[in-house]
């Protein structure tokens, strides 16, 4: 690979300066620049996305209209030499939850959708009939996808790269297809999987993405860039990514249980018994009769984190993670390897979320135990569970009612319903019981995006020894927001999060010998809290109460000193929003919106009236 | 004593319990070592013995009135190991590394003796289980001093200052023959815990868990690195726990003071810091 520096000077890297405007109602697709300070402000990913998302959609608008927006955003470090660097954020309102939603996945599609001289894509519109995107550095155009529909995402990528094998693939499955709201987008095997945003790209009747490059990304200073990128791919070879490599997040699940922060039977109960079966070391003992475990790297990326499990019978391999194997294992009362494996496997055939897809049908399984849903799945019942993701993705009998989530599912069976859903802003909760994980459960109660383990790592605090006192718990989760941030900005690899010991400044230094822009330690941690309070602000706009931010019930606690009890959580959560600089009532006062240069694309609304 | 031993209470637990739990613990004894079949306790002839740790055997020696050879020989004959580490259960502060010494002496010998202040102890030893026949025979004459087995076997005897190297005050060798000794080795012990290891420290250890005498934290981590050694170097860094792994206490809170005092029973976990998703 050759890395081309800019001419102009200063020598400017990084980024192109531009994003694909793509609208496939009409098939045509438009350059529109975006500048430098809107760059150096936003950078890439997650907070480029949440720029776009901002200047071209409706918080209030309907997500799977035609003009909602579906954002493909690539950051300053893709197609540079820094490992784990080929990742993308993909960026719309969550038909789950009606809010902001970022979902990310990494493959070498990011490589060659920047490679098209772009840092984004943003899709508006609604094909005619099932069709691909495919952008190349010429722009955009359609191809029909009628052959496409209803095949596994992979089995679409499969046909198109043997048609296209320059090209890179990012599509959906039946889920997407069928608008389920908790539908995948995947190309290579990697999930976007949170918030439903498959269902987006299905609503513009897209089968997926096709992308093709060849222009190089720039590097301000290419001997600084290789040299950084050379100390970080030494760095992600030691100890602090070791459980990734040697063994996967499926590692997970037993200390989990043993924590007692293991979710079972929707969260009726935090440990399982047989839960052994599910173990690493059980995983890979079964598997051994039927062939290798075999270790699989994302492009760009020395640490190899993807454990693909063979399966009898001529099945192809599954990616193991903790998410599936918890939510479609204990989380239904299943311990039965096999089952849960074929389980993860069809989920990823189905384009679902293996989170909510284990805790919708966790979440009727309950029901059924309580009279609620007649004739609904049992926990326990590996038959129900693998029958009732295809009805999910086919959207068929009690599959319909539950391709919408567990929140609408319960609204729907009514009031007694309710306790029973296992949401935050209607996305399903991870595997983090927040009775045990208590700083996590505030950073699950008051993320953008629903319970979710990914924007806020405050487990890291609690597995630290939990933060004394309310102060240091919201301090704690807010600070993690913000790193989750920049790590998700530049985008990074969270499974580095450990090699850095000053991510900020580590990250300035990567910017400015790939953008040649002076970023710094300070400069990189206000983008991190910018691109917390623009996905705050954007929520707030599409009707986000304080109310929202909050736990399940349950989670709270049924007995003193079990969970973080309601007091105490709203303690902890108004202490997070000091934190971040925020009002009592959660939302960003107009000086810190200054402050932090959002002004422009969250105007005060009586500035709006005028 | 006033009772029988092997039931004396111990830091919360039969003396005999936690003999056995120290032996299960010792290097190819316990969990690392399925082949040869654990821990065996011979009992008396009709003694009866206090709750042991899943996994142990019992062979029952069915003659009254021979003595400790007969238990040696009951024991031998139920081991499946070649050579087998022979005690008695009143050695509380039994030291895992002492009787990995006493293995890794044996040579071709059939019997390894440790040495203290020049007399050889048998019953704190490691004797081969080809040794069974002379053993035997030597029963059938009424022949029952346990070290006169010597006599016709290749014998070593492991002289003071080389055990002192893997137990510094021969701690090993300190039985509870008196009410005295037993209330100094109280004095003197550290209670058992249980390490636990999860997904990286589990596959440097080679093994789901140990149990160690250890008075804090620090001394837990350390002894389970004696242990397992396949710790040493990642999990354990010049006798700490490396920065990158966590410990947990009782699966109930995450701790890190390495001076933090445990107790009898206590679990401690450890884990790689990067415990999430």
């Amino acid at each position: 690979m050759t890395y081309a520096r800019a001419v102009n000077e200063p020598r400017h890297g990084g980024w192109h300066g531009s994003a694909l405007a793509a609208d496939v109602s009409s098939g045509t697709s438009e350059r529109v620049p975006i500048g430098r300070d809107v760059l150096r402000r936003f950078i890439g990913g997650a907070g480029l996305g949440a720029w776009l998302l901002a200047r071209h959609g409706d918080p209030a608008g309907d997500p799977l209209a035609p003009d909602a927006p579906f954002v493909v955003s690539l950051s300053p470090l893709v197609g540079t030499p820094l490992t784990t660097s080929a990742k993308f954020a993909v960026v719309a309102k969550s038909p789950l939850t009606h809010r902001f939603c970022d979902a990310l996945s990494s493959d070498r599609f990011a490589i060659e959708l920047k490679g098209a001289g772009i840092d984004a894509l943003v899709v508006r519109g609604r094909c005619a009939e099932w069709s691909v995107l495919v952008v190349e550095p010429g722009g955009a155009r359609l191809i029909p996808a009628g052959d496409l529909a209803g095949l596994p995402s992979a089995e679409a990528e499969r046909r198109l790269l043997a048609r296209f094998p320059q090209h890179r693939f990012f599509g959906i499955g039946p889920a997407g297809e069928n608008g389920v709201l908790f539908a995948t987008v995947s190309g290579d095997g990697r999930h976007a999987g949170r918030g439903g945003l498959g269902a987006v790209l299905g609503s513009k009747r897209l089968k997926g993405i096709l992308a093709r490059g060849g222009v190089p990304t720039p590097l301000a200073d290419a001997g600084a860039a290789l040299a950084l990128a050379k100390d970080l791919s030494a760095r992600s070879l030691g100890p602090a990514t070791a459980k990734y490599r040697e063994i996967g997040t499926v590692a997970n699940l037993l200390l989990m249980n043993r924590l007692g922060a293991l979710p079972a039977r929707n969260f009726s109960e935090r440990s399982i018994d047989g839960a052994e079966s599910l173990s690493a070391e059980s995983l890979r003992a079964a598997a051994a009769s039927v062939g290798p475990v075999v270790r699989k790297h994302c492009a760009s990326c020395t640490i190899g984190c993807e454990h693909v499990f063979p399966r009898a019978g001529g099945k192809d391999g599954v990616r193991m993670e903790y998410e599936g194997l918890f939510a479609l294992g204990p989380l239904c009362g299943i311990t039965d390897r096999e089952v849960v494996v074929d389980a993860a496997g069809l989920c990823d055939d189905l384009g679902l979320d293996v989170i909510s897809a284990g805790g919708t049908i966790a979440f009727a399984m309950e029901c059924a135990q309580h009279g609620l849903l007649p004739g609904g799945p049992r926990f326990g019942d590996g038959a129900a569970l693998l029958a009732l993701l295809r009805d999910i993705a086919d959207r068929r009998g009690v599959g319909a009612l539950l391709a919408d989530g567990s929140r609408r599912a319960a609204e729907r069976l009514g009031p007694a319903a309710e306790p029973f859903a296992m949401h935050v802003k209607g996305l399903e909760l991870p595997g983090y019981d927040p009775r045990a994980l208590r700083t996590m459960g505030l950073g699950l109660a008051v993320s953008h995006r629903g319970a979710d383990h990914n924007r806020s790592g405050a487990y890291e605090a609690d597995f630290a020894g939990s933060p004394e006192g309310d102060d240091a718990a919201g301090a704690a989760a807010a600070a993690s927001e913000v790193r989750s941030a920049i790590l998700d900005s530049l985008i990074l690899c969270k499974f580095l999060r450990g090699v850095f010991t000053d991510l900020p400044a580590e990250g300035a230094a990567m910017l400015a010998a790939v953008t040649g822009e002076p970023f710094t330690a300070a400069s990189l941690r206000e983008a991190g809290e910018r691109t917390v309070a623009a996905r705050k602000l954007w929520n707030d706009r599409a009707g986000w109460t304080p109310a929202e931010d909050t736990l399940p019930e349950r989670l709270l606690g049924r007995t003193p000193g079990e969970g973080l009890g309601r007091a105490s959580l709203d303690r902890r959560i108004a202490a997070y929003r000091r934190a971040h600089g925020w009002d009592e009532r959660g939302s960003v006062p107009a000086p810190r919106v200054a402050a932090l240069q959002l002004d422009d694309l969250f105007p005060a609304p009586d500035e709006v009236a005028r | 004593m006033g009772r029988d031993k092997a039931t004396l209470p111990f830091l919360g637990e039969p003396l005999l319990a936690r003999v056995v739990r120290i032996l299960a613990s010792a290097p190819g004894i316990g969990a690392d070592a399925p082949d040869v079949g654990g821990v065996v306790v011979v009992p008396r002839p009709g003694q009866e013995l206090p709750p042991l740790p899943d996994g142990t055997r019992v062979a029952r020696d069915e003659v009254e009135g021979r003595g400790p050879l007969a238990g040696i020989a009951a024991g031998l004959r139920a081991s499946r190991a070649d050579l087998v580490f022979v005690t008695t259960c009143d050695v509380p502060l039994l030291d895992p590394r002492f009787v990995d010494l006493l293995f890794a002496s044996a040579g071709d010998a059939s019997l390894v003796f440790p040495e203290e202040g020049g007399v050889a102890n048998a019953l704190c030893a490691v004797w081969r289980r080809s040794a069974l026949e002379a053993v035997d025979a030597r029963l059938a004459a009424g022949r029952l001093r346990p070290f006169a087995v010597s006599e016709e076997l290749p014998t070593i005897t492991v002289p003071e200052d080389r055990l002192r190297a893997a137990d510094p005050e021969l701690r090993s060798l300190r039985d509870c023959d008196t009410p005295e000794a037993y209330e100094a080795a109280l004095r003197d012990a550290a209670p058992l815990v249980c390490v636990e290891f999860y997904d990286v420290a589990r596959l440097r250890a080679g093994r789901a868990r140990v149990d160690v005498a250890a008075a804090t934290l620090g001394e837990a981590v350390a002894r389970a690195a004696d242990v397992a050694p396949g710790l040493v170097g990642e999990v354990v860094v010049a006798g700490a726990l490396s920065p990158h792994f966590r410990a947990n206490l009782n699966g109930a809170r995450f701790v890190a003071d390495a001076e933090l005092r445990l107790s009898p029973g206590d679990s401690v976990l450890l884990l790689s810091a990067q415990s999430g998703g």
